[in-house]
């Protein structure tokens, strides 16, 4: 059963994530900060990564960032309630490395299977 | 001298002591031309003793540039060519070196004993003519300085008038029945102020149907007030009226056009109102995509465990279906609010156009009519960097508020021409901006139209005329955004009971912009 790790400082969004992935047959860990994610990341490594962009200590982008140097296999689902467009923040997101689909939020359960699907077929 | 006690000595000596009085120079001359007597006038003129003067010259009295005609005049009585003589001369006052302005008078005397005696009477007319000169530098003055008044109160963009105090017009600037609308006959002298006021109420002037003593009375306290107001004027203007008493009664009454001051603060407060719209509005979509996030993932992962049909499957459907609202008014505050870099996608214009049309008529009702009018002078090759279908969206959102303007019967314009985009000088991302090549779209509707306070706000989110339920308020202002993220503009020009024009500036793509140019022949470039 593929595991995928939750990152979002929103509790109830991760809550209700969990259940969806659950549902779709996928066994799922919660993480609601940077810190927590990469203690999750150590314990053992998840087949799929879905971060939101901002939380309360530290960056998204920092994040994946770091777990894409560590483990370059690691697909990441990028997710945020909020891109500034001048910043052009979603097209950067969008040509990491590690990226494998990033979505603004709030998402659809059919749009964010899928991608997982693809990711992880 | 035995000869003094004669009478005719005697009598001699009264005459000439009567003339050394006289304020007149008194000079006789020998036949060679040397001053043989001279009475105290004569050298106060000259400015020196009697004595110096003895023996000398008579020419040498003048100043350099009357020494030669005096010279030669002096020649002409002695050798008796003349008579008499009178003219006018310059004398040099040597104690001063000033010099001053005489007339002479020649007299020719007598050849008593065969010998020539010429008198010379000087007349000192410097101050004379320094007066007459000063009256007429004065009245030159004068005439100067009233058409130096005239145009400086000409060229004044206050209107100005003064009134005598039985409250007539005496004098009036250009500025100041232009702003009132006057006409002619009333702007004449002696028109009595009430005049002015009464044609100002039937102007409608402080609203319609406003009595000319509420004008009278309104104009008063608006002279006399210590803290001026602007008020609103006919023609969308705004004028701010103040008095000032004239020493002699009378007042003077100063008009000052404050539109333009007015237009400029309305474009500060409205930058200020949209930089802080941002910020609110960034901060809100964030929190509230974050809360729509578990709405949207359960209520869809709860129909699909439900029977289809049950009531549960249509509670999370109409739970789904308010968070797609949700969604779709953030996500229009955010259009709004944020500036967002142009799209990569260009468009043709002329076919973008006529498509969105075709599509917004599919959705009108039947008792509205919409005409589309293409200018020729569009350049078929027209492009535009912007997505279609948020070119769709920005007309759907003009043609649904003039349908709504106008209770859903009649016919919208919608009218298209080539322009030039300019933006107001304070609006414009770079100083000098000449204006782009642009397509003009105009929606033009006959509904009942707007008056200036709305069209203030008519751009503000949630902002409607609209009864409550119908629509959200965000039409308009997400058209806005949509039209500033194109880099374009979008103005309204309404009157109410008149209908509203709102019209969008699209700029074209800068290859469009120089095929335009030579195309149009403009003289400016």
């Amino acid at each position: 059963m593929a595991e995928i790790l939750i990152v979002d400082d929103n509790a109830l969004a991760c809550e209700a994530i969990s259940l969806v992935l659950e549902s779709a047959g996928y066994a799922v860990r919660q993480a609601h900060r940077v810190a927590e994610a990469e203690q999750a990341v150590a314990v053992r490594l998840p087949d799929l990564a879905i971060v939101d962009l901002s939380m309360p200590d530290g960056n998204g982008v920092d994040l994946i960032r770091r777990l894409h140097q560590d483990h370059p296999d690691l697909p990441i689902i990028l997710y945020s309630g909020y891109f500034a467009p001048e910043d052009n923040s979603e097209k950067r997101a969008s040509a990491m490395d590690g990226i494998v689909a990033v979505f603004k939020k709030p998402l659809r359960n059919a749009d964010l299977l899928a991608a997982i699907e693809r990711a992880l077929g | 001298m035995t000869d003094r006690d004669s009478p005719v000595e005697a009598e001699d000596c009264r005459s000439r002591a009567l003339l050394d009085s006289l304020p007149i120079g008194l000079v006789e001359i020998d036949d060679r031309g040397l001053i043989v007597r001279a009475n105290p006038m004569a050298a106060s003129i000259a400015g020196c003793a009697i004595e110096d003067l003895l023996g000398h010259p008579f020419d040498r009295l003048a100043s350099w540039e009357s020494r030669p005609l005096l010279a030669s005049v002096t020649r002409a009585i002695l050798e008796r060519r003349q008579s008499e003589a009178r003219f006018a001369a310059k004398f040099l006052h040597r104690a001063d070196a000033s010099s001053r302005d005489v007339q002479v008078d020649w007299v020719y005397q007598s050849t008593e004993d065969g010998r020539v005696r010429v008198t010379a009477l000087i007349t000192d007319i410097t101050e004379r003519r320094h007066s007459k000169r000063a009256i007429k530098d004065s009245e030159t003055r004068l005439a100067e300085r009233t058409d130096l008044l005239r145009v400086a109160m000409d060229s004044l963009d206050h209107g100005l008038a003064a009134f005598s105090a039985n409250d007539t017009l005496t004098e009036w600037n250009a500025r100041f029945p232009e702003m009132l609308r006057l006409p002619s006959p009333l702007a004449r002298r002696d028109t009595p102020a009430i005049a002015i006021f009464r044609f100002l109420a039937t102007l409608g002037a402080f609203g319609v149907g406003v009595t000319e003593g509420q004008v009278r009375e309104r104009i008063n306290r608006l002279l006399h007030a210590p803290n001026q107001d602007d008020v609103p004027w006919i023609g969308g203007r705004h004028l701010r009226f103040s008095a000032h008493t004239m020493p002699d009664g009378g007042w003077v009454w100063r008009i000052e056009d404050r539109t333009e001051d007015i237009r400029l603060r309305d474009i500060e407060q409205n930058r200020q109102k949209m930089e802080a719209l941002g910020q609110l509005a960034s901060g809100v979509a964030h929190e509230l995509n974050n809360t729509l996030q578990p709405i949207f993932t359960l209520s869809e992962l709860g129909v699909a465990q439900v029977p289809p049909d049950s009531l549960a499957a249509r509670c999370f459907s109409r739970i789904t279906d308010a968070a797609e609202r949700a969604e779709t008014i953030v996500r229009g505050v955010l259009t709004f609010a944020r500036n967002a870099p142009a799209s990569d996608d260009a468009a043709a214009m002329v076919p973008a156009i006529q498509d969105a049309v075709a599509f917004i008529r599919t959705g009108l009702p039947a008792q509205i009519r919409l005409e589309l009018s293409l200018d020729d002078a569009i350049p078929v090759s027209a492009m535009a960097k912007l997505d279609r279908r948020e070119l769709g969206q920005v007309l759907t959102n003009l043609v649904t508020n003039a349908a709504d303007a106008m209770d859903h019967t009649g016919t919208i314009e919608i009218r298209c021409r080539a322009d030039i985009l300019r933006f107001p000088a304070e609006e414009a991302a770079e100083p000098g901006d000449e204006g782009r090549a642009a397509v003009a779209i105009s929606v033009v509707d006959t509904g009942k139209g707007m008056d200036h306070a709305v069209k203030q706000r008519i751009f503000e989110p949630f902002f409607t005329t609209k009864d409550e339920g119908h629509g959200t308020g965000l039409g308009l202002a997400v058209a806005f955004g949509i039209v500033r993220n194109w880099g374009g503009r979008i103005d309204v020009d309404s009157e109410p009971g008149l209908g509203s024009a709102f019209t969008v500036w699209i700029p074209l793509l800068a290859s469009e912009t120089r095929t335009d140019a030579n195309d149009g022949g403009n003289p400016d470039r």
